[in-house]
């Protein structure tokens, strides 16, 4: 059987056209707040940006359920990023140019987001992300790039004065070769020797290598009293997984997306216990996150975690914006409002049942959510307080609260 | 709709430099490059530093082609002696470690975080956006890289290394020195695909590591498969079909709710996968070799 | 650059010898993972003549099939680590049949291409019905064993005594057996061994069995020690070819030895490099065995 050549060079490009011809049409639609779901969904995010999806997509269900915004649906249109800037950029481009987004969410590699975000601000539209490294803060982006989660820049600032609270003089650091590992690696050394610690070494390890052994002996060779790991769930199974079975002993501090529900199943509370978690706060105790819980485990029999609550601040923050806006849902309209429903002062809510009513009145409210207050200072970073937390028999058992005005991200 | 069309079309003629430089690799000379997206790398990394370090556009893309032509020459003195499944395999490995050096090496490439704000290479073009003119500057790359590598093929040296391609014995029986044009086409492809790197970054603003994987290479390979090992021509439309195609599958998902989007993803590679089988056998025969080689016993030197 | 080799200070020689122990502890383990993959490797590159970058893959499936037993039906782990490697074997050799033994090719390149087309397929595949989380066997986690400086839990010490016996057999069925000898004349030379009337088409089938066993317990091995994920096979792609091509191509015990030379070369090198280099050392083991000694430490009729 040989195919002719310019017979099967025909029907590719005709069927390929079709394709892009028919997906065009099919959303020549009544005009409706339409938000572009950007989160990995393969490679090495996806696991984050497989819950992001479906907190996106509950949340936009739950809100046209209560007849939408000023009673136009929300439309999400979703890309996979698969953790690749690639194709990031060419998802975005299609969101933007085909579907028309009028708002971009998800990217959670800093990499994705760092090449996603100019093709954002060249269509004018808010872009709202999870991601950590510090040059998002200062990314030229007109205001249009907002991230929910803190910088590696502050969150270092967390850890040095977590530590130093608790008496370590000497810390190690076992960090991911990515943006948001080495911006820890870069921003953690100089604020704990300015809290009189000392660094006694900085291991970086790749992902996907068949043994972490000679990284984790060589972090603890210096005998840290504490060592600070940089990576995430994933990784940290596996890394965790060596570093118990080799028998060495230490104590670890780390961020909460790295060491929550998944991976204490997946090491097991023996393993986990005493490890120190810095996690943002509020957060289990506010109503957003309370809702968002409710509405993510009915669905997914799972707990929300900290980046299904970033989900659905981004979408509820987007939403009220719109309402906010009365119904304008153009890129500069949004950029407006978006402080206005989400910073102080304001009522205080907490879920779109709370605020759609204040908001159509025209009420100034303050939407205090589920990851964070999701107060936005000028760089677009919402400001977080801390939680930290060691694991006890499986389990965050809060140690103390360090509020953002203690952290300073100098 | 344009929009985004001009922006599937910059891509699809960035991507045919690439299968152009490596149809002059397989197609013309029979060289199996597994780690064509090394070339790539380089051209990007080297324009994007030298821009940012105040160097004109062409200069630095200049300085990325002659990055990636000194890699090629580097790699191809090594191992092109050697059968064609342990060059393939090398240059794979060699693909690899470049992007591991370009992970590591921070203090130069700036490692995971990658190199952000890539200047265009113009201030502004008056009276035209600045997307469309970047699309101007692509196909205007293609049409002269078309140009020469059809030169390049009708010339005699195209004809040598077509004659090195399908009996190197023959070829060396004959007095030439096959080290010598295995090493010049694969300059010429580097080079093509160095310019693609440099457009490529560029045009995104932005280049990491992770943008450099074998992924790219082999998606390279299917549009040349595509559109005919041995054809300028053929290596124009094979990628445009790929990825038409390729682009088309992302709008299925939209009407086809089904399937959730990261099954869609894994759906898309393995077609991609069975493709590369399908093509490879059935569409004609693989490089026009006039024979089989015959694998030796023990490895040639 | 922050991390020049050592970060820390030495505690002076016995630290020293105390490290070289550890890293010779992990090198032996990860030699042992190695070269469950790159015996059946050598034994196909050398047999069947083509580098099948699939191989590593087999090792995955191995994996997931256990873990589909394992995890997700509830089997004990050394039950649904047999009905794994079973099934492995059951997708596994067929799968080879089909795209290595059975397409009309004219030439080892579309076998190379095609063994592109074949990773992509599986790996995807994996994708499509596991995702793409990383997944762990229900099994506990265990506490080592220590003498000295020597620290090994009950599942590593049995991965190295499975590793070692099943390359003894291996070994033993090459050397002491019929099947063995026509294996071995097959990569000496194949046109002859037909022309002595040797069954080759089922010494072939035999290959693929032996190839896809030793890399699907090596996979169920692997995730037991470390992680299981799609591109767990992909990301040895390097490693086990070096293995295989620094042992020599075509002698087993050979690749074991060159899984040895890669492993304890890649744990000795964080002395002096940093850590995520590691790959690199596979590649340049693998660049300089190809350029100095093809054939391998081992290899050769």
């Amino acid at each position: 059987m040989t195919l002719n050549r310019r017979q099967f060079l025909a029907t590719g490009l005709a069927g390929g056209t079709a394709a892009l011809v028919g997906g065009r049409l099919a959303h020549a639609q009544s005009e409706a707040l339409r938000i572009g779901v950007l989160t990995p969904l393969t490679g090495g995010g996806a696991v984050y940006g497989t819950t992001m999806s479906r907190m996106y997509t509950l949340l936009a269900d739950e809100i046209n359920k209560a007849g939408g915004i000023a009673g136009k649906p929300i439309q999400l249109f979703t890309e996979d990023a698969q953790t690749n800037p690639d194709a990031g950029v060419r998802g975005a481009r299609k969101l933007v140019d085909v579907n028309k987004v009028h708002a971009i969410v998800g990217t959670w590699s800093s990499a994705v987001t760092l090449a996603v975000a100019p093709v954002a601000v060249q269509a004018r539209i808010p872009h709202f992300c999870v991601s950590s490294s510090p040059a998002i803060s200062t990314f030229k982006d007109d205001d249009f790039l907002y991230r929910t989660a803190y910088s590696q820049a502050v969150i270092s600032s967390v850890y040095a004065t977590t530590a130093q609270k608790l008496g370590y003089k000497t810390a190690a650091l076992l960090i991911l070769n990515n943006p948001y590992g080495i911006g820890l690696g870069d921003s953690f050394p100089a604020r704990f020797e300015k809290a009189g610690g000392k660094v006694t070494g900085k291991v970086i390890y790749n992902p996907n290598q068949s043994s972490y052994r000679s990284e984790i002996q060589q972090a603890l060779a210096g005998k840290p009293d504490v060592i600070l790991f940089g990576g995430y769930t994933p990784d940290g199974i596996q890394v965790f997984k060596e570093w118990f079975q080799l028998g060495l002993g230490g104590t670890w501090m780390g961020p909460g997306f790295a060491f929550d529900q998944k991976f204490v199943q997946g090491i097991g509370a023996q393993a986990a216990e005493g490890i120190i978690v810095v996690e943002g706060a509020p957060n289990l105790t506010s109503s957003a996150y309370k809702n968002a819980n409710k509405l993510f485990s009915a669905a997914h029999k799972d707990e929300a975690d900290f980046f299904a609550a970033m989900a659905y601040d981004h979408l509820m923050i987007l939403a009220l914006a719109a309402l906010a806006a009365k119904g304008d849902t153009a890129g500069d309209a949004l950029k407006a409002n978006i402080r206005k429903v989400s910073n102080p002062p304001g009522k205080v809510v907490g879920s779109w049942a709370d605020a759609a009513g204040p908001v159509n009145a025209g009420e100034k409210v303050n939407y205090e959510g589920a990851s964070s207050a999701v107060d936005f200072d000028e760089n677009g970073d919402a400001k977080t307080d801390f939680g930290v937390y060691r694991i006890k028999s499986g389990k965050w058992a809060l140690d103390r609260v360090i509020k953002y005005t203690e952290v300073s991200a100098s | 709709m344009t929009d985004y069309l001009i922006a599937l079309a910059t891509i699809i003629g960035i991507q045919v430099l690439l299968t152009l430089g490596l149809t002059l690799h397989y197609g013309i000379t029979g060289l199996v490059n597994f780690g064509h997206v090394a070339f790539y790398a380089l051209g990007a990394y080297a324009s994007a530093l030298l821009t940012l370090a105040g160097v004109p556009f062409m200069v630095a893309m200049g300085a990325g082609v002659v990055l990636a032509v000194a890699a090629s020459l580097l790699v191809g003195t090594a191992t092109l002696r050697l059968r064609e499944d342990y060059f393939a395999i090398l240059t794979l490995g060699f693909s690899e470690l470049l992007r591991l050096l370009l992970l590591n090496v921070r203090d130069l490439t700036r490692g995971a975080l990658g190199i952000p704000g890539i200047p265009r290479p113009w201030r502004a073009v008056s009276g035209v956006p600045d997307h469309v003119a970047y699309l101007g500057l692509v196909l205007a790359a293609v049409a002269i890289a078309f140009v020469l590598s059809e030169i390049l093929a009708r010339s005699p040296l195209g004809r040598t290394l077509r004659a090195i391609r399908d009996d190197d014995q023959a070829a060396m029986a004959l007095g030439k020195d096959v080290l010598r044009f295995r090493l010049t086409a694969l300059g010429w492809g580097a080079a093509l695909a160095a310019v693609a790197g440099s457009l490529w970054a560029h045009y995104v603003t932005y280049v990491v590591p992770d943008q450099f994987t074998p992924e790219i290479t082999f998606y390279t390979w299917m549009a040349m498969i595509i559109g005919g090992p041995g054809s300028m021509r053929g290596a124009v439309w094979g990628t445009a079909v790929l990825f038409v195609v390729l682009e088309g599958t992302r709008f299925a998902k939209d009407v086809m709710p089904g399937l959730d989007a990261p099954r869609l993803a894994a759906l898309r590679q393995i077609v991609i996968g069975l493709g590369l089988i399908v093509l490879t056998v059935y569409l004609r025969k693989l490089g026009g070799r006039t024979r089989p080689r015959v694998a030796p016993a023990h490895v040639r030197t | 650059m922050g991390t020049g080799p050592r970060d820390q200070v030495h505690g002076g020689v016995g630290q020293l010898i105390g490290e070289l122990v550890h890293l010779t502890v992990t090198g032996i383990l990860v030699a042992s993972l190695l070269a469950l993959g790159a015996v059946g490797l050598s034994l196909t590159f050398g047999v069947a003549r083509f580098a099948n970058v699939a191989h590593p893959d087999f090792m995955m499936l191995g994996a997931y099939a256990t873990f589909a037993f394992n995890a997700l039906v509830g089997v004990p782990f050394w039950w649904a680590a047999l009905l794994g490697i079973g099934a492995a074997l059951l997708v596994g050799v067929p799968v080879a049949r089909l795209a290595y033994d059975k397409l009309p090719v004219t030439g080892t390149v579309q076998l190379l291409v095609i063994s592109i087309g074949v990773s992509f397929i599986l790996r995807h595949a994996v994708l499509f019905a596991f995702g793409s989380s990383l997944l762990q066997f229900s099994v506990p986690l265990q506490r080592p064993y220590v003498w000295g400086p020597v620290r090994l839990t009950p599942y590593q010490l049995l991965t190295l005594a499975v590793a070692a016996v099943l390359v003894l057999a291996v070994h033993l069925l090459l050397s002491r057996t019929k099947l063995g000898r026509v294996l071995r004349a097959i990569a000496d030379n194949a046109v002859l061994t037909e022309i002595a009337g040797a069954d080759v088409g089922r010494a072939r089938l035999a290959m693929w069995f032996i190839a896809v066993l030793l890399a699907a317990t090596g996979g169920v091995l692997f995730g037991l020690n470390l992680v299981i994920q799609p591109n767990m096979g992909w990301d040895l792609v390097i490693p086990i070819f070096s293995a295989a091509i620094v042992g020599g191509i075509g002698n087993p015990y050979g690749a074991m030895g060159g899984a040895l030379v890669i492993g304890l070369a890649q744990e000795w090198s964080t002395l002096l490099i940093p850590a995520s280099y590691k790959e690199a050392i596979a590649f340049g083991a693998m660049a300089l065995c190809l350029m100095f000694r093809p054939r391998g430490l081992w290899g050769g009729a």
